[in-house]
């Protein structure tokens, strides 16, 4: 009696793990590529380019330096020249920027994507995790939502739609470690990936992958790019608060803060898209 | 009428912990309700009960809130099944038992979670534990000694309804 009780509560937490394991190998491929073993690989391969990196730095230096001393001098007065031309153009430019701010804010929000159509709705529950970033909002498909409509709040870009049901939908937030946007940094047009990142999650900051050749600076303003399907171009993301550039000096990254404040969200507009 | 209550209860836990928990976030890590509720029916309810709420459990918030579905529900049927072992040498007014599986049950599901992340190579693992696994742990703790108090009392009404309704038929 005892034994077969036994074997009948095994019996229940068996079915329940291959019910639990079926959906989850259902739905998890469509979202994200696993990559444990390029990851793995990486921590093989990283340590030897570093090392080789550093030494072709090293040699590279020590010859350089007996060249073109005259050549450096020359070049050195003419670039001194251009920085006082360029400190001045940058004093009026930014009187340019604070008057192009203020009459930005004149303007209402809808106003500035009044191409897209743009409706209204209210988050109404949040993630109770501590890991992901995703809210619901009271709109779905009656409403006209659809499957990866972008999402504003407080004048920039708080996320997309990924799933919707006839009175709600599910938004992803772009601090979420699963979103990532193909962004835009607007003052030189260079185009890098938006991510989020689960450090970053608590102060509500994105990452924002760049070629490290590119000059970014703190203060640049992101917006979304041209590239992305989902997104329409031109979209006010956020401001770069920092740029870190990685260790082995192979990448770059910035730290971006999105206007919509995550903390205390409270309404959000959704563009929906032309002619779909 | 027992899977109804125990519905409900879920319902409401996971509709609390959307909305109203958001504001008793501390430093943006909120307790993890779900957890108590599996851990402290699997206790008073054996394995059996233990692994089809925590599966509901987990089922509800992966269907709610998560990309994919099942792997909570895989986590909360684990965790309600062997915290439900320990139904037999534990009576109800022991309250050592619950704080101490409510405490392994947070880091097993925190650790539970935290592997699509590294799986999908974020490899940062001492921040996981350190930044969010802890603080949840310790918040989660300190619920559950509310939590379990009032789900002991309302299994026992349920319990004393089942009786009853056993006398009359």
């Amino acid at each position: 009696m005892k034994s077969s009780k036994k074997k009948k509560n095994k019996n229940i937490l068996i079915i329940l793990l291959v019910a639990g394991t079926i959906g989850l190998v259902l739905t998890i491929g469509r979202r994200y590529q696993i990559k444990v073993i390029e990851n793995t690989m990486q921590y093989i391969t990283s340590p030897i380019q570093r090392g080789v990196n550093l030494v072709f730095n090293k040699t590279g230096n020590i010859t350089g330096n007996f060249k073109d001393i005259h050549e450096l001098q020359a070049s050195n007065e003419a670039l001194q020249k251009e920085l006082d031309q360029l400190l001045y153009d940058n004093n009026i430019l930014e009187q340019y920027r604070d008057e192009n701010e203020k009459l930005k804010e004149l303007l209402d929000l809808a106003e500035r994507h009044s191409d897209y159509p743009s409706k209204g709705a209210n988050i109404i529950s949040k993630d109770p995790g501590n890991w992901y970033k995703v809210f619901i909002i009271d709109q779905g498909e009656k409403a006209g939502f659809k499957q990866d409509d972008a999402v504003l709040a407080g004048g920039g870009l708080a996320g997309h739609i990924i799933e919707t049901g006839p009175l709600s939908s599910k938004v992803l937030a772009i601090i979420d470690d699963r979103s990532s946007v193909s962004a835009t940094v607007l003052r030189t047009g260079e185009t890098g990936i938006l991510r989020g990142d689960i450090e970053l999650i608590q102060d509500g900051f994105c990452k924002f992958e760049i070629d490290i050749e590119s000059e970014i600076i703190t203060g640049d303003q992101i917006v979304t790019s041209h590239l992305s399907d989902i997104y329409p171009p031109g979209i006010m993301i956020g401001v770069v608060e920092e740029v870190i550039i990685s260790k082995n000096g192979l990448s770059q990254y910035a730290h971006v803060r999105p206007l919509a404040n995550f903390k205390d969200l409270k309404q959000v507009l959704i563009l929906e898209k032309k002619g779909s | 009428m027992r899977i109804f209550v125990v519905s409900i209860i879920l319902l409401i836990a996971n509709v609390l912990q959307s909305t109203l928990f958001d504001i008793i976030r501390i430093r943006g890590i909120g307790p993890n309700l779900s957890v108590i509720i599996i851990v402290s029916f699997a206790l008073l309810r054996g394995s059996k009960e233990g692994a089809i709420i925590g599966f509901a459990a987990g089922l509800l918030a992966d269907i709610i809130f998560g990309v994919s579905r099942g792997y909570l529900a895989l986590i909360g049927a684990c965790i309600g099944y062997f915290c439900g072992k320990f139904n037999k040498d534990f009576y109800s007014e022991n309250l050592v038992l619950p704080f101490m599986l409510t405490l392994i049950s947070t880091i097993v599901y925190g650790l539970a979670v935290s592997l699509p992340f590294i799986l999908r190579g974020k490899l940062n693992y001492i921040y996981f534990i350190k930044d969010i696994i802890l603080p949840e742990t310790i918040y989660t703790m300190i619920l559950s000694i509310i939590v379990y108090q009032i789900v002991y009392v309302i299994n026992r009404a349920i319990e004393r309804n089942e009786n009853t309704n056993r006398k009359i038929f």
